[in-house]
This record gives structure tokens, sequence and C-alpha cells, in this order.
């Protein structure tokens, strides 16, 4: 990967141009490394390229290897781990829920608890997922338990 | 792998020590309102054995990785059917008393007296848990938009 920097008092704010032969996975990363910078996520949908708020997105989820991000109404696959999200995010309202997940707690309506202490909440769109008693005290600390 | 089985073990083993301490403290408590002044070695061997089986189910039934993919109410149902089939299996193998005599019949009340108070307790339990949960959830959103 070739990287040019242009210093000139012309340019008010920061741009990037990529330049690429194909928009490959080593590309998505740099981009998602750029984007991540502002707190975004990028997420591809059907071989479109999303750009992902946050506040938009109601939990990341690992699955066969892969980074899905829910959003109220669609998946997109995102090329950050859980770890690197947690690292991202994890200041703010997402927090670890199990092994595979990461929620945003913006985007919770009910915390219930179950035998086991176990949490199992809904979200706004209506699924359950469940907090393993793991990490149940990260979702505590945050609320201020 | 050895260190998840030792994890495995002592987890095990905080959950029996739990069941059975209140097994003794049950059968204290009610055997000194029966008029029993004493716990022979025999009894604290069954109540060990009641333990296992116990904690079994709570594996079977309640912990994470459970396999038993049943509702809540359906597991409890089974739980109290197996329980109460041990404890009256139990009761006539070592001669706790005879079946259909006055002791059994308060021993059967007894046992859903504790089942029910049981479940009663982790209902309400859950209930103001779950509260105080949503309670410090919504608190967090009004501080959040605050901010």
């Amino acid at each position: 990967m070739k990287l040019t920097i242009h210093e000139s008092d012309d340019h008010e704010s920061i741009e990037i141009i990529v330049k690429c032969k194909t928009l490959n996975d080593e590309v998505i990363k740099v981009l998602t490394s750029l984007r991540s910078l502002e707190r975004k996520v990028l997420g591809t949908k059907e071989g479109k390229i999303h750009l992902l708020l946050p506040n938009h997105i109601y939990y990341f989820e690992s699955v066969d290897k892969k980074t899905f991000a829910y959003t109220e109404k669609s998946v997109y696959e995102v090329s950050l781990r859980l770890y690197q999200i947690e690292e991202l995010f994890g200041d703010v309202n997402f927090f670890r829920a199990t092994k595979a997940s990461i929620l945003n707690l913006d985007r919770l309506q009910s915390i219930s608890p179950r035998i086991g202490g176990r949490l199992e909440v809904k979200m706004e769109n209506g699924e359950n997922m469940l907090v393993s008693r793991q990490y149940v005290p990260i979702l505590k600390e945050k609320l201020g338990f | 792998m050895l260190k998840k089985v030792m994890a495995y073990t002592v987890a095990f083993k905080t959950i029996m020590s739990l069941f059975f301490s209140a097994g003794i403290i049950i059968y204290v408590v009610f055997g000194y309102m029966l008029g029993e002044r004493e716990i022979s070695f025999e009894s604290i061997v069954q109540i060990f054995l009641f333990s296992i089986l116990i904690t079994a189910l709570h594996y079977l039934f309640w912990t994470e990785d459970t396999k038993v993919k049943l509702a809540s109410s359906w597991k409890l149902i089974i739980q109290y059917l197996i329980l109460g089939l041990v404890l009256i299996g139990m009761s006539q193998v070592f001669n706790w008393f005879e079946w259909g005599s006055k002791t059994f019949y308060m021993m059967l009340v007894l046992f859903h007296i504790l089942y029910l108070g049981g479940m009663l307790g982790f209902t309400i339990y859950f209930k103001v848990l779950g509260f105080q949960f949503n309670q410090k959830m919504q608190h967090y959103r009004e501080q959040n938009q605050v901010r």
C-alpha cells in the first residue's frame, strides 16, 4: 500500500482519496480503519458499502468468524472483529453481552433477569438477546449499579 | 482443558455445598419442630447425595450452556416431578416414614410449601431486580440525552 501526503495551505480540511484497482477486502479494511476514527462503521450489504452510524446499530454479532451489524431492518457485514468494536465503542453505549455479541445500550427496550445470573434483553426491534453471566458486571457498571 | 475441568468442578462443588447447607438447615429446623434432637450420619450422607442430584438438575436445566431448550415453566414442572419422585423413592428406601402415614402427608405438604415458596421467592427477586435494571437503564438514557 502506497501512502502519499500532500501538504498545502490550499487544503482547508483533510481529504483522503483512495486509489485502487478493485474495492477488495484490503481496501475495505483501510476504509473501515479511517471511518473508525470518526466512530463510524463501514458495512457491506449485497456488494454495496454503507456508512453506519453507531446509534443506528442495534447490535454486532459474530457468526462463523464474520462480524455483522444489525440495524432496525438490515444486516451488514463489517470487517471489524468484536474485540476491535469493543475497543472503539466500549466507552460509549456498546457493551459485550456474550462471546459473540455486542449490544447497543441505547437500543434496549427492557431487561429481565434469568436464572443462572443471565439477563434477557429485549431490543427496540423486538428481538430478544441474552447477556451472559460473565458480562453482566460490565452492563451493571455502565448503568451505575 | 484441565483448567476448564477444574473451574467446572469448583463451580459444581460450590453450588452443591449451598444445596447441602440448605438441606441441613431445613432438616434441623423442621426436625426440631417435629421433636428430633439429633442428626444421624446416614441422614447427612442422604442429604449429601440429594444435594448432588439437585446440583445435577441445576446444571441440566438452569445453566447458560444447558442443552435443554424448554420454557422455564416446563423446566420447573419437570424438576418438580423428578425431585418429588426421588424424594418419595428415598423415603421408602431409607425408611424415613411409611407410605400414607401422617408424617408422609406432612412431608408432602412441606415439600410443596418449600418448592412453591422457593419459586415465589425467585419470582419476586427477579421482578425486583428487573425493575431496578430498567430503572437504571431509564436513568442512563436520561443522562445521555442531557449530554
